[in-house]
């Protein structure tokens, strides 16, 4: 997302005939980035540097030989973990490819084969990123419809390239204790089916270490929450999707470590005359001119974005095991109705006292910027400036930085 | 009455109570507080519920679930229909079918005992296995139980004559069929608006609510949100059609993703994505290309001596006229503007005047967009074929033609003469002739010289977006940071050549590649798709005809 990210994609995109040699230099550019982030991480040791790490970390290893499973953004990763698999996303791969500027080449391929230039450039580069191979050692490719149903035929087809049976977790749209059942019935499913697929046991302690992990990932957040609504750290905009990407696809002590330095970074003096922003849904990952208004020292700072905190009342019980990632699925305020979603968003706003609410409507997202409508309409009714903002997060060619400039410094000029 | 928004319903709920109901469908309005992004059928179809409706409705796709979220005014049940089809899912789904029965029976103050919708059941999954066979043996039949299980118009064609055509994806409506038939096709409608939403696998079960289960999961053909394989083979190899129609509704996730087996089966197919606006004529221009073959052609006893093409496009109107021997006697361009059918004629009189021939000694093909207008036509063709007999005749050996129009562009992979495979740009400039005219006009450079214009660039600048709202603000921004025009002439011929490289490799183009269309005339798009494709790119003496020459071509090869 930064300039030098756009500078070493140039350079890739100069041997892109030569996919041995592009490749290998990719592997290079992401092992000495995630090297930088990591001196950064320990010298610096606070919390937003451990998450650049850890974010980076997740999408490095599709790409230095471990074995890895190709999810999407809200798959438990925990069965994978019991797999000794990483979990990385097709999203993160994709906004990987787009901060270099090269998501082009991925996004052409899967079109290549017919998909529709209206389907999410997330999932569209991570299928094309495929067909171009890539990744280095898919072991797994798995697939919820959680909250997007665009993903189930690009992780299909995603499958077939490998020859892999899909697992597919569906889930329901409510939380009752039937659902619960059906969601962690499905779980033990899965775990049959992987253990047949890798030809290897499911190894219950690593699942209960990951669990525990992020049992004190989240314990530790929810204590720092009413701490951090009065007081929001600094954080770049593209830092939040960092952080909601760990959170959500592989959230392992790297995280743990920054939720740590968290607490560290909140006793230190820091002046707060920024406008706060709640961001909603994700924003582009590529350098973009939302980056530079909304840095780290501007005066407007996203304080908080939605799908960081959509798990923060999960409570996990290691004992309860699949039924308690059930839990977790099924108490996600983004999966039922849009006013579900409102209410979690207005509480967000209220507890961090925003001064106006940013929805980024992903070009292609049904799920997310459907009812943006009903949404704004909850936060007009509230007085909470509401700006709808249409855009692509993946492909930089189908946003224009001037008509965001233009939306985005006319909507902070209504709430100076 | 009841309302339902998918046919992944349970029917037999309905029979059994008695109670009226219908499926949503598109009307000619939008419902304007779904965002656009919302898949068009959707946007469309929501608009025909009422207040006073009770709705069934399941989450079968992100934008019925966005959608519902504007349905609070009316009763209903929402209901959840797993992706996957296995003991679980049946579990699950048969639990909430059992809700909606108590749900429904209350609504409407019923008393039917579970006997009577057993009965129905049964009744439900006779017809069905007879509607199955019956589309093979008798429409007509077929239809009249279609209607009655579902309550729906059967779309499709009912009488068969002519190649037959299968239509896949998603709801498709008889406008669609009308084109089909129109163009020489026998549709047999296997998207969700056609029997195949109503055939399905019976199972044994243990109760009503977990067969009824079964029966909607075990569609024979699955809908595209399913994790399983789509049934295509089954269905091709059961009917054998001659052709293909890929309908998709814009936006929708789903169906795109049976392009990929249809290649692999190398069945001739087009794509067609509807957004439910009234403007079919892309669709009927590429359903008519698919649908034409110059071997099937009648031929008819043709006295004239002038073989006459008329291309009738968006911007220019181009004839071309050839002897008996195919020579070319004549040709000329003028602007299309308000009236086709008076450019045309205007061109017509010019040949006629030029070469002293009345219209009794010619044969007139008509081509392009306008070609319906053209009413002194003998014959019309898509542009699609008369480029392909038009370039074939000029450079035998081609294998695959770019040819960048006004208002669209279309890459076409040639074999032995013949289209094998083509893809049209959608609706946007993206990719075409406008999309340079926007720049031309941004940049204060007349259109004729601004790809020479652009070979002088010095750096390699590159932008972005080849669609042209996003274009102009972002050319303008360049400008302000003091890159040179042919700077950003160059980057911008680059970002329409790359539109056309992605199209190239969708049809999996093959040189000797011919450019064609006003555009090619470009130096700087030709140059930019060389380096790009990494191919020499012939462009023929006289780009802008070759479509009417191709349409003069077919009239003399009608000629018996």
């Amino acid at each position: 997302m930064s300039k030098k990210s756009v500078a070493y994609g140039k350079f890739v995109r100069f041997f892109w005939n030569k996919p041995t040699v592009a490749l290998n230099l990719l592997t290079l550019g992401l092992k000495l980035e995630n090297t930088r982030r990591k001196v950064v991480a320990t010298t610096r040791n606070d919390f937003s540097s451990w998450v650049d790490f850890a974010a980076l970390s997740i999408v490095a290893s599709a790409f230095s030989g471990e074995e890895v499973a190709l999810v999407n953004l809200f798959f438990p990763s925990e069965i994978m973990a019991g797999f000794a698999l990483k979990s990385v996303s097709a999203e993160g791969l994709s906004g990987m490819l787009a901060a270099m500027h090269l998501e082009d080449f991925a996004l052409a391929r899967a079109e290549s084969i017919g998909v529709s230039k209206n389907t999410c450039s997330f999932h569209r580069a991570g299928l094309g990123l495929n067909l171009l191979n890539m990744m280095k050692n898919v072991r797994a490719v798995a697939v919820t419809n959680m909250l997007c149903d665009g993903n189930v035929p690009i992780f299909r087809t995603i499958a077939s390239l490998y020859g892999l049976k899909l697992i597919v977790l569906d889930v329901p749209r409510n939380l009752d204790e039937f659902n619960v059942d059906y969601v962690s019935q499905q779980l033990e499913q899965a775990v049959y089916e992987l253990e047949n697929q890798l030809n290897r046991r499911f190894d219950w302690k690593k699942f209960e270490e990951q669990m525990k992990i992020e049992s004190e990932i989240f314990e530790a957040l929810r204590e720092l929450y009413p701490k951090l609504c009065e007081k929001p750290i600094k954080m770049h905009l593209y830092q939040h999707v960092n952080l909601l990407y760990t959170i959500h696809v592989r959230p392992d002590f790297h995280l743990l470590k920054a939720v740590r330095a968290l607490e560290r970074d909140l006793k230190a003096e820091t002046s707060d005359d920024a406008k706060r922003i709640l961001w909603m849904h994700l924003s582009p990952y590529y350098d973009n001119v939302l980056n530079e208004i909304f840095s780290k020292d501007s005066p407007h700072t996203v304080v908080a974005s939605e799908l960081c905190w959509d798990w923060l009342d999960w409570r996990i019980d290691v004992r309860r095991g699949f039924k308690s990632i059930a839990e977790k699925l099924l108490l996600n305020p983004l999966l039922n109705d849009a006013r579900k979603r409102a209410e979690f968003a207005v509480k967000l706003a209220k507890d961090f006292r925003v001064n106006g609410v940013i929805h980024f409507n992903q070009f292609g997202c049904k799920q997310s910027s459907g009812s943006i409508e009903l949404i704004k309409g909850v936060f007009d009714e509230l007085k909470i400036p509401f700006l709808s903002l249409d855009g692509d997060c993946v492909d930089h060619t189908s946003s224009s930085s001037e008509q965001f400039k233009t939306r985005v410094q006319a909507f902070l000029e209504m709430i100076e | 009455m009841i309302v339902y928004n998918c046919p992944l319903v349970p029917f037999e709920f309905f029979h059994a109570l008695r109670i009226p109901f219908k499926r949503i469908e598109p009307i000619s309005i939008e419902f304007q507080k779904l965002h656009p992004n919302v898949c068009s059928f959707c946007r469309s179809a929501v608009c025909s519920v009422k207040p006073t409706d009770v709705l069934v409705w399941t989450d079968s796709c992100d934008s019925m679930r966005r959608a519902y979220d504007f349905l609070s005014q009316n009763v209903s049940f929402y209901l959840h229909i797993p992706v996957k089809n296995d003991e679980l899912a049946v579990l699950s789904l048969s639990r909430d079918l059992k809700r909606l029965w108590e749900f429904l029976k209350t609504v409407f103050n019923s008393e039917v005992p579970l006997s009577e919708l057993e009965r129905v059941h049964r009744w439900f999954i006779e017809k069905s296995i007879h509607l199955e066979r019956l589309i093979e043996k008798d429409l007509n039949e077929a239809k009249t139980i279609f209607e009655e299980l579902s309550n729906q118009e059967w779309v499709g064609s009912v009488a068969r004559k002519g190649k037959s055509v299968l239509l896949l994806g998603s709801w498709a409506n008889s406008k669609l069929v009308e084109i089909v038939e129109k163009a020489g096709g026998f549709a047999l409608n296997a998207t969700c608006s056609g029997p195949y939403s109503l055939i399905f696998e019976a199972e044994p079960a243990r109760d009503i609510f977990e067969s009824i289960a079964r029966r909607i999961l075990n569609k024979r053909l699955p809908c595209g949100r399913f994790a399983s394989t789509r049934e295509l083979k089954m269905l091709i190899e059961r009917f054998r059609p001659e052709a293909i129609v890929l309908h998709t509704a814009k936006f929708c996730d789903f169906y795109h993703f049976d392009e990929r087996l249809l290649r692999e089966l190398k069945i001739p197919f087009v794509t067609i994505e509807n957004d439910f606006t009234n403007a079919l004529e892309q669709a009927r221009t590429r359903i008519e290309a698919l649908l034409e073959d110059t071997k099937d052609r009648p031929r008819v006893s043709v006295k004239a001596f002038h073989f006459v093409g008329i291309d009738s496009g968006s911007t220019s109107t181009k004839i071309v006229v050839v002897n008996n021997r195919g020579d070319i006697l004549f040709e000329q361009v003028c602007r299309t503007g308000a009236d086709p059918k008076e450019s045309a004629k205007r061109l017509m009189i010019q040949a006629m005047k030029h070469l002293k021939f009345d219209p009794q000694e010619s044969f007139v093909v008509a081509t392009g967009y306008g070609r319906d207008a053209i009413d002194f036509a003998h014959a019309r063709v898509t542009e699609l074929t008369c480029h392909a007999v038009g370039v074939k005749h000029l450079y035998p050996d081609v294998r695959t033609i770019i040819d960048v129009g006004g208002q669209d562009s279309k890459v076409m992979r040639i074999e032995e003469g013949k289209i094998v495979d083509f893809v049209m740009n959608d609706k946007c400039a993206a990719g075409t002739g406008r999309f340079l005219e926007i720049v031309s006009s941004i940049l204060e450079t007349p259109l004729q010289i601004m790809g020479k214009e652009s070979l002088k660039a010095k750096t390699q600048l590159s932008i972005s977006s080849v669609c042209a709202v996003f274009a102009e603000s972002e050319i303008i921004c360049l400008r302000s940071k003091g890159y040179s025009k042919q700077e950003i002439l160059w980057a911008a011929h680059n970002a329409i050549a790359r539109r056309l490289v992605t199209m190239y490799e969708r049809v999996k183009g093959r040189p000797p590649v011919v450019l064609t269309g006003g555009v090619a005339l470009n130096e700087g798009l030709k140059r930019a798709l060389e380096e790009l494709l990494k191919v020499e790119i012939i462009v023929p003496k006289n780009p802008v005809t070759t479509g009417a020459l191709g349409a003069a071509l077919m009239g003399l090869q009608q000629k018996l």
